[in-house]
Parts: structure tokens; C-alpha cells; sequence
């Protein structure tokens, strides 16, 4: 089992699961990160925190820490 | 018949650029998610119905997260507009297509607006708009908000939907399991709690219901019967779709766009984007993106400041000095004006409003460079630079953006705060972006520095600019573990594509601000300099003074005096400037102006007198950091919704203005004797 936060810059993958409860949960639903739906890590700020990610054709950015709750499978 | 069309769409879709188009409006755009904060009215034009038409601020969904976003719910359920104009970006349009299935179940006609139609040529992209108005049961026109093209044709669309009474028929989303489960769920509302919110659209109020939407829920009495049956129907929506309620619901409706997109649209040719990567890679690189960002500030300070300071000061200076009040008082001489009017015009008028007129090319030049970094897409990349260090001192990225147009301004710098969703962030950014400076401040730097410090003018400048944010981040982090305590939210921001700012909305921009800036000269900063003239050249006794000492204004100044003793500057005059400034603060300069007025070299030689360099420093560091100006402290006083903070702030804000002046004037008096 991985998480967005596993993917380096250039690498994609599909999102399985939402690990996280309330408010963010929804605004990751509402902003597209649904199960299934297939994202690519664009970059990470230069100071390694937050990155940026690219689903639904635009570029989201989210902190590591968010995206560590975000299951993904191949 | 009047009828009111609601603009809705996301953030940065371009509705207030589109709201500009529609109503021929001036409106302030930028490009980053959140720009609009507040609603905004104004009339269609082109058009013989009467038409209001209403700016929302953006939103992802009807789930409302932040302040600005609850402002376009309540408006789209509460005041039930005729017609809803979806606007969308098409180059974004998956995203975007997600609000849109949900303003559907508002049961209020739409037409959708496809906007930048131009970037989605570009990228090689068809959209069949008669495909897209089949899928989803009402009219999508294709335009340009930004080339302004399509314009005409929304409008008709518009009058002829606003006109036609027939009810557009939405497609079904969910599928038809989910519906079913919503229909008994709608017929149980009907016959088992037919009190429960009845106002509202019934399938809305269905499925927000079911999602357990705090909003909707706290506004019901006594919902614990219907959170029994509440409970229930999401089981059953959990048991067929084999995923939580939240997940389902998203899920089903981004299915419902995509199939539709793959019907709707067709690539072209490759997606031709390398210019944006490549610009990103260099603008986002890990060692270079700090130093270019302060490079970016830097440039527009120096250009702004010096080199424009240099080809308008002396001009300006010389016109008002030399020929305006040179041939005023020649004019109103020769017709037999008695001296004290003259001394009125020319001491108190033309040099108070004049000494903040000076000021208009570096202002424009500052306004047109913050203009250009808010339409270009930078402010967000920024926002996500930033967005590490901003959180150890108790904030977010998305912090910086209200910050950045605090540069220009405090109000709309303190308004840009809604945009942050976590309260105890937002009311901690709202009390420190007063701390950037604001373009009311420059003039006076500008002054103090040309007449102390000529050789590093914009050096001692961006000196001011470190310090507040320095103090941005320490007062941030002291505030963040006392006063505004708390736990901080997620951080999710859209980064936009880079769009090259059109010139036209630029110079607008620029005209707005300016406008703003030469409406106060006129009025507030012309009455104050005449009563300033007034309080300077009479006695308590009402008798023209002798001395500029003996005047009201000196008198009070010296009471009040004493209290700025301990930073450097105890002059009367520096410190009655000081309340002036809490009225706007180009009035300082002004009231410097008019009080050092008559005086044998003018107001350098004036300021070289009252002031030594140290304390002409420790001066403008404490115009820098104390609280800001009466519009801006009534703007923040409604963004901190209450008085404990406001008062807080306040005392803050003083305080820690005379400390640091304090510090910086009695350590640097020993230093530089």
C-alpha cells in the first residue's frame, strides 16, 4: 500500500481510498481527488513541502501531510 | 419587470472579468482562486430588459467552506435568481462541470458560459457546445471573457431565457438506484417532516440532507427523528454503491462529466503547454524561486521609486512651487485678495493636496507592477513557495496573498483574508497584513529618505519592507500560541496556469487604484489641510499667530509630544503629523508640508531640522508598523467580527510600533551620534 506523498515529481497513479475524515475530505471530493481518478506528482516547493499535483486536467497544490492520507494503487 | 441573473462558477473561472464585459464595470481582477470576496451588482448593458446582474464570489461546490463562499450559497438560495449564468473554464472544464451538477439541482434556469475559449483553441481542444446543451438539458455559449468575444450572443441567450417561462429540463446525474433512494427519501421529508426547510429546492435539500451538510442541518430545530431516517438512507446509498456516502455522491457526479466530456470534446492536436512548464521550472526551481521573488520585489521598488522618483520629483516640486503658487499669489494680488486667503491656497491647499500629488507616477508605477504580478498567475506559485515557511509561524501560503495586496492597499488586503477557511488563520492574517505597508506609506519614505539617506534611497526602502515582514512573521508566531490560538487547516489551493496580464485590464487596474487615491487628495486631504491652516495660524484667542509656536495646533501638538520624546521625535509637528495620518496616511506628508510651509527652504530643509537620520528612521518604522488607517481599522474591525479582537489588534499594533521605534531610536542614537 502507497500514498500520493510516495510519488516522486513525473509519477502517477490512481487514488484507492480517502484516509482522512470531515472537512478536508470533502473539499479533496469536491476538488476532484475521487477514488479512481488517476494523478500525476507535478513538483514539490522548494523547500519540500507543499506539492504540487496534476488530475482533472489542472494543477492542485496539497501538503505532504494531506496527501499521506490519500491511498493510491497502480 | 425586473430581473436579477446570478454569475456563478469556481474560482478564477474569470466572473468578475466577465461581470466587467456584461455591465461595462471597472471591477478588480486578478489571478489567483478568491479575487471576489464580497457580491457585486450592476446592470446588463446592451440590452432593452432590465437586467441586474450579481457577481458571486467563486466556488468549487455548494458546500460551503469559507466566508466568501457562503455569501454565493446564501444568495443562490435565498434570493432565487431568475436565471443563473454558470460560467465555466474550459480549460479547466472537468473541475468545473463539478459545481455545475450541482447548481442543477437548484431548480433555477442556467446557461452556461464557457469562458477562455481562446487558451482551449490553443491547446488544441473542440468543445460541441449542442452536444454539451443536450447532455445537460440547458444552453451553453462559448466565449471569451478576456478577448471579449461571445459576448453578445450571452446576453441574448440571456434575455431570451430570462423571458421564456418554459422550465428547462435537467438530466438525471446519479444512477437510477441513487435516484430511487432519493425520491423515498424526498417523499418520507414530504409526509414525515413536511416543516423541515420546505422553502428549499427539493432535491438540493435531499442531498444535502443525506451529506449531513452542517449549514443545512443547523438550521433545522430538532433533527434528531430525521437524523434516525438520515442515517438510513445513507446506509442504503453505502450498501449499492459499495463506498461512503461523501465518496459515492462525488464520485457519481465526476462520472456523470466525464462520460460527458468524452462525448462533448475532441483533442485536436498535442497539447502545446512547454512555454508554461518551462517558465514554471525556472520560477519554481528549488535554490532560485526565494531569490527571484525578492529580485521581482526588488525590481519593482527600485523601478517604481528610483528611477521613476528621478524623472517626476523635480518636475512635479518645480510646477507647484515655482509656478502654481508663484502665480497664484501674483493672480489673486493683483485683484486685491487680502493676504491671509493667498496664505490659505498656498500654504494650506496647494501644499497639503500637492504634497501627496507628487507622489502619483511612482504610486502608478508600484500599482501597475502589483497589477501585473496579480494577472500573470505568480501570486499563487508564491502562495505555494511560501506555504512551508508561512506555517511555522502560525499561517498558511494562502496568507501571502492578502499580504502582497496589502502592498497596495490595507482594505482590500484585510478583505482578501475571506478567502482563508480556517478562522483563527483568518483573523491572524487580518491583524498582521496592516504591517505590510501600504502604497499610502511610500510617499513618506520616499521623503525621509531623500532628504536623510540620498545615496540609498531604495535600499532604505526595501530595508522597511524586510523589517514588516519580519515582524509579519514573528508577530505571527508569538500570536499563533497566545492570542490566536488554535489548530491550523489543510491547505489545498489551485495553481492556475500563467496567463499574460491583457494590457487594457492592467491600466484599468491601475486607473481604479489611482482614482481611489486622488478622490481622498480631494477631499479628505483638502479639508484637513485647510483646518490644519486654520488650527496652525490661530491662537487659542482666535488672533492670527506670530510665531508658528503660539498656534492651537502647537499647543495641542505639545501636549501630545512628550509621549514621542523616547522615540526621537517629541516635535509638535512630527507628532500632530502622526494624527493626521490615522485619518489616511498621505495626510503625514501633507501636514508636514503644510505646517514647515512659509518656512525659508522649504519642507527638506524643515525636516533636515526637526529630525536627525536615527530618528527620522525610527520615524517611519513606526508609520510602518502602527495601526493603519481609519478605513483600513473599520475593515479590520468587521473581518475580526468583534471588539476584544479589534482592540487587541490595535493595542498590539501600537505597542509593538513604539517598542521596536524605541529600540531602534535609542540603541541608534548611541551608535551614530
Amino acid at each position: 500500500m502507497f500514498t500520493l506523498k510516495d510519488l516522486k515529481p513525473g509519477q502517477k497513479a490512481c487514488v484507492g481510498a480517502i484516509a482522512v475524515e470531515g472537512l478536508m475530505r470533502r473539499k479533496l471530493m469536491d476538488m476532484g481527488v475521487t477514488p479512481g481518478v488517476e494523478i500525476e506528482v507535478n513538483k514539490t516547493a522548494p523547500f519540500g513541502d507543499p506539492i504540487e499535483v496534476r488530475l482533472r486536467g489542472y494543477a492542485l497544490s496539497l501538503r505532504k501531510k494531506d496527501a499521506a492520507n490519500i491511498l493510491m494503487v497502480q | 419587470m425586473k430581473f436579477k441573473v446570478a454569475l456563478a462558477g469556481n474560482p478564477n473561472s474569470g466572473k468578475t472579468t466577465l461581470f466587467n464585459c456584461l455591465t461595462g464595470s471597472n471591477l478588480y481582477v486578478g489571478n489567483w482562486p478568491g479575487v471576489t470576496v464580497e457580491k457585486k451588482e450592476g446592470d446588463l448593458k446592451n440590452t432593452s430588459e432590465k437586467i441586474t446582474l450579481v457577481d458571486l464570489p467563486g466556488i468549487y461546490s455548494l458546500a460551503p467552506y469559507s466566508m466568501d463562499e457562503i455569501v454565493s450559497r446564501n444568495f443562490l438560495l435565498e434570493e432565487r435568481p431568475d436565471l443563473i449564468i454558470n460560467i465555466i473554464d474550459a480549460s479547466n472544464i472537468e473541475r468545473n462541470l463539478y459545481l455545475t451538477t450541482q447548481l442543477m439541482e437548484l431548480d433555477c434556469p442556467m446557461v452556461g458560459a464557457l469562458n477562455m475559449m481562446d487558451v482551449v483553441q490553443k491547446k488544441g481542444v473542440e468543445i460541441d457546445a449542442d452536444a454539451l446543451e443536450k447532455l445537460f438539458g440547458f444552453p451553453f455559449v462559448e466565449i471569451s471573457a478576456q478577448q471579449e468575444t461571445g459576448i453578445d450572443g450571452l446576453i441574448k441567450m440571456v434575455e431570451r431565457i430570462v423571458k421564456n417561462d418554459k422550465k428547462q429540463e435537467f438530466p438525471k446525474i446519479f444512477p437510477e438506484q441513487i435516484n430511487e433512494i432519493f425520491k423515498e427519501f424526498e417523499n418520507l421529508l414530504q409526509n414525515k417532516f413536511p416543516n423541515v426547510l420546505p422553502d428549499y429546492p427539493r432535491i438540493f435539500r435531499a442531498v444535502k440532507l443525506i451529506e449531513k451538510d452542517d449549514e443545512v442541518l443547523s438550521k433545522i430545530d430538532d433533527c434528531s427523528i430525521l437524523l434516525e431516517d438520515i442515517e438510513k438512507t445513507r446506509k442504503k446509498i453505502e450498501v449499492f454503491s459499495g463506498n461512503d456516502v461523501d465518496s459515492a455522491i462525488a464520485d457519481y457526479r465526476y462520472r456523470f462529466i466525464t462520460a460527458t466530456i468524452n462525448l462533448a470534446t475532441r483533442k485536436t492536436k498535442e497539447n502545446a503547454q512547454q512555454f508554461q512548464e518551462q517558465l514554471d521550472k525556472v520560477l519554481m526551481n528549488r535554490y532560485a524561486a526565494l531569490p527571484i521573488f525578492f529580485l521581482f520585489m526588488f525590481i519593482i521598488y527600485y523601478v517604481s521609486i528610483t528611477l521613476v522618483g528621478q524623472v517626476t520629483i523635480g518636475g512635479i516640486t518645480w510646477f507647484i512651487k515655482d509656478v502654481l503658487i508663484v502665480n497664484i499669489a501674483a493672480g489673486l494680488g493683483s485683484i486685491g485678495a487680502a493676504d491671509w486667503i493667498i496664505a490659505l491656497i498656498n500654504d494650506g491647499i496647494i501644499t497639503g493636496v500637492g504634497a501627496v500629488l507628487t507622489f502619483v507616477p511612482q504610486l502608478m508605477a508600484l500599482f501597475f507592477f502589483i497589477s501585473i504580478l496579480e494577472d500573470s498567475g505568480y501570486m499563487a506559485r508564491v502562495a505555494f513557495i511560501m506555504d512551508r515557511i508561512f506555517r511555522h509561524f502560525g499561517l498558511s501560503g494562502k496568507s501571502f496573498i492578502p499580504m502582497v495586496v496589502g502592498l497596495g492597499c490595507s482594505v482590500p488586503g484585510i478583505m482578501a483574508t475571506r478567502t482563508l477557511e480556517n478562522e483563527r488563520e483568518r483573523k491572524l492574517t487580518a491583524v498582521l497584513t496592516p504591517f505590510i505597508s501600504c502604497g499610502a506609506k511610500m510617499p513618506i519614505y520616499i521623503l525621509m529618505a531623500s532628504v536623510f539617506f540620498t545615496t540609498n534611497q531604495t535600499l532604505l526602502v526595501f530595508s522597511l519592507y524586510l523589517i514588516s515582514l519580519i515582524v509579519v512573521f514573528s508577530s505571527g508566531f508569538i500570536l499563533s500560541k497566545t492570542w490566536f490560538k488554535g489548530a491550523d487547516s489543510g491547505y489545498l489551493l489551485e495553481i492556475p496556469p500563467f496567463r499574460l496580464p491583457k494590457m487594457k485590464n492592467t491600466l484599468t487596474q491601475v486607473w481604479e487604484r489611482i482614482k481611489e487615491f486622488l478622490v481622498r487628495a480631494g477631499t479628505i486631504i483638502f479639508a484637513a489641510s485647510v483646518v490644519l491652516w486654520f488650527l496652525q495660524n490661530f491662537t487659542l484667542s482666535l488672533q492670527m499667530v506670530q510665531s508658528a509656536d503660539e498656534s492651537i495646533l502647537a499647543t495641542f501638538g505639545k501636549v501630545i509630544a512628550p509621549i514621542f520624546a523616547p522615540l526621537g521625535f517629541g516635535n509638535w509637528m512630527a507628532s500632530v503629523a502622526l494624527l493626521t495620518g490615522i485619518a489616511a496616511k498621505e495626510m503625514i506628508i501633507s501636514t508636514l508640508s503644510v505646517l514647515t510651509a512659509g518656512q525659508a527652504g522649504g519642507l527638506t530643509l524643515a525636516i533636515s531640522q526637526i529630525f536627525t537620520p536615527v530618528s527620522a528612521y525610527s520615524f517611519v518604522i513606526f508609520i510602518l508598523l502602527a495601526s493603519p488607517c481609519m478605513a483600513a481599522l473599520a475593515t479590520m474591525r468587521k473581518e475580526l467580527g468583534n471588539w476584544r479582537d479589534f482592540f487587541f489588534a490595535v493595542a498590539y499594533q501600537l505597542g509593538l510600533a513604539y517598542m521596536i521605534s524605541l529600540i531602534i531610536y535609542q540603541v541608534g542614537s548611541r551608535i551614530f551620534i
